[in-house]
């Protein structure tokens, strides 16, 4: 895949508070994304990986622009996601869902469905916006006689390929993919994952790939973001996540997918069973609670932020900015 | 490419088509409907089924009972009133002042109260807080009070009622608006509408409306019985429709005087307005059952 230099896409230094409730004397605040900047080139993929409610899809909604973020920016093609009229940016990025059965209107027709985007910007007569519905059902391989069915008459997976024909309709730039397969049966997972990357060749679309599932990632990402409450600890190329993984985090979701063996048993990742609370970040490294080989000046010091190609916060980690410290 | 079940074509019919073996099933539906059916065409027709004029007065004839009553003829099938006026004609044309009360009522309070309501319930917050003020003040507003103060202020005629009963009766509808646009309101379809960049009133007329219209008929059909009932109590109490005009309420209120001696002339009009008030209610609660997403049809 041909990849240009500049980004396309940028997420700069953002951060997402939410606040908890307030009393007299304090504020409690739940930053559920923490100062992160992440890059898309066209044509890349990029994984978005981490354990349920890291902000996986709270920063996959700020990329929308649906929520504004409370600092930092999001700018696409160099301009700020704030300053780009609304229309514009919905011609440029869109979304697929992760649960296709709320994503379509129960009382439109699935031709009207994915008309709707082509509807609101004015695109074309009535007709040629039939014919362009036509041809997007023929894009993500349904039957042209489902044009005039209600989407209760449509199975998961081709509610998800009505859901990806709209999201194509404006011949968008950019798909955010908010887990689109953990909604749907094993057996179609697989042919909308494909789906996708046929797509991508044929669109010359970038994708921002959400998702909890590493085998996905694997198959789908040319580079991976590892998400840990609210920060990416570990960003590197998929190979190299997958094949040299820096960060103790990255090694601990590398070891929990499960093997095809029934006798293995659940495997220990010596991240013991406290589950993370957000709303009370620990000091230091905030993964050290759990950490498997964390060492005094973990629990005290931050690590230090990442940036580039390729990075893991970690004190431990060679090469990381604070391991010389 | 498709191992998924593969669903069965419907070809392009218009949902209507599809459910109405249902509505034939549904016997309360049927029978409210019919029974609307016809008083509508009573009220339509009524220049050309009425006996008589419903304003000439026959002093001959006067306090006649009906035909079926001793004393009665088919002169006057349902008797004359006080002045001699042919009763049956004046029920004909007391459907055309119910019908058309109960209708112009609904679509001014529906206006106003879904406005309100979908307003509240899609955008929440600070709007939400004064839409739901509005809504609780006008439950503590008297709809009888407020009749009796603006007939004092600007006398009483079939607009004052109309405007009176439509500028209140919009609780019921700002109510379920609320609450039904609340729930669809963060469904991912309505994030799917923001996310191709359409605008709030785009998503409300295009997204939330076709999922509330059912909801609407309904309470639609509650409130126009509960307008011709209101209209019929205000011209009771001789605030609502002025005298001459044949009302159903204002002859119950005219045959007051005469309920024990000739209680045909208050059971006559009270069992048409009964009649048609059951029926209406009847159609709106087979909409209710009909237009349910799923199953519910009895």
């Amino acid at each position: 895949m041909t990849q240009s230099d500049a980004p396309i896409f940028e997420v700069n230094a953002v951060s997402q508070e939410y606040q908890l409730g307030s009393s007299l004397f304090r504020r409690r605040y739940l930053r559920a994304v923490d100062d992160v900047s992440l890059q898309l080139r066209r044509g890349e993929v990029l994984g978005l990986v981490g354990e349920s409610g890291c902000g996986k899809t709270t920063l996959a909604k700020i990329m929308m622009g649906l929520i504004q973020p409370t600092a930092g920016e999001v700018r696409l093609n160099g301009k700020r996601l704030a300053d780009v009229p609304r229309l514009e940016v919905a011609s440029r990025i869109q979304y697929v869902f992760q649960d296709p059965y709320s994503a379509l209107n129960p009382r439109h027709s699935v031709g009207r469905i994915i008309e709707q985007p082509l509807r609101i910007h004015g695109v074309g007569a009535a007709a040629d916006r039939a014919q362009k519905a036509r041809k997007l059902l023929d894009v993500v391989g349904l039957p042209q006689r489902l044009i005039d069915s209600p989407p209760s008459q449509l199975s998961g997976g081709q509610r998800q390929r009505v859901v990806i024909a709209r999201a194509l309709a404006l011949r968008p730039d950019i798909l955010v993919c908010d887990e689109p397969t953990s909604a749907l049966d094993v057996s179609v997972q697989s042919q909308i994952l494909n789906l996708l990357l046929d797509l991508r060749s044929e669109f010359g679309l970038s994708y921002i790939f959400v998702s909890h599932n590493l085998a996905v990632v694997e198959h789908m990402a040319t580079s991976v973001a590892v998400m840990y409450l609210g920060r990416i600890v570990e960003h590197a190329a998929t190979a190299d996540i997958f094949g040299n993984p820096q960060h103790p985090y990255t090694r601990a979701l590398l070891h929990s997918v499960l093997a095809p063996d029934p006798g293995a048993g659940i495997p220990d990742l010596g991240l013991g069973r406290t589950v993370p609370n957000p709303a009370q970040l620990p000091t230091g490294c905030r993964f050290h609670p759990r950490c498997p080989v964390a060492v005094p000046v973990c629990s005290t010091k931050e690590p230090a932020r990442g940036r580039g190609e390729r990075w893991a916060e970690c004190h431990l980690v060679e090469g990381s900015a604070s391991a010389a410290a | 490419m498709t191992a998924a079940p593969v669903a069965p074509a419907v070809g392009a019919k218009p949902i209507v088509t599809r459910i109405l073996p249902r509505w034939r099933q549904h016997t309360g539906f049927m029978l409210g409907f019919s029974v609307l059916v016809v008083f509508a065409l009573m009220a339509i027709l009524a220049p050309l089924l009425a006996p008589h004029d419903p304003y000439a007065q026959d002093l001959m004839s006067r306090m006649r009972p009906p035909v079926w009553m001793d004393g009665g003829s088919w002169d006057h099938p349902f008797g004359a009133d006080q002045v001699g006026r042919d009763y049956l004609s004046r029920i004909f044309y007391g459907a055309r002042i119910s019908l058309f009360v109960g209708l112009c009522v609904t679509l001014l309070s529906c206006l106003i109260g879904t406005t309100l309501g979908v307003a509240a319930g899609y955008f929440g917050g600070r709007v939400d807080t004064v839409i739901s003020f509005l809504i609780t003040a006008r439950l503590a507003i008297p709809v009888v009070l407020v009749a009796l103060a603006v007939v004092a202020l600007v006398g009483s005629s079939l607009q004052v009622v109309i405007a009176v009963l439509g500028l209140l009766l919009w609780d019921r509808f700002a109510i379920v608006m609320r609450a039904t646009t609340q729930q669809i309101r963060s469904a991912d379809f309505i994030v799917a509408a923001k996310v191709q960049g359409a605008s709030h009133l785009q998503i409300v007329v295009q997204e939330i409306l076709p999922n509330v219209v059912n909801n609407l008929l309904v309470v639609a059909t509650l409130e126009i019985a509960q307008a011709i009932v209101l209209e019929a109590a205000l011209s009771f109490l001789g605030i609502g429709v002025p005298a001459p005009t044949p009302s159903w309420g204002l002859m119950i209120a005219e045959g007051r005087a005469d309920v024990f001696f000739d209680p045909w002339l208050i059971t006559i009009p009270g069992a048409f307005l009964f009649v048609l008030v059951l029926a209406t209610n009847m159609t709106g609660d087979g909409l209710r059952d009909l237009t349910a997403p799923e199953g519910r049809n009895r």
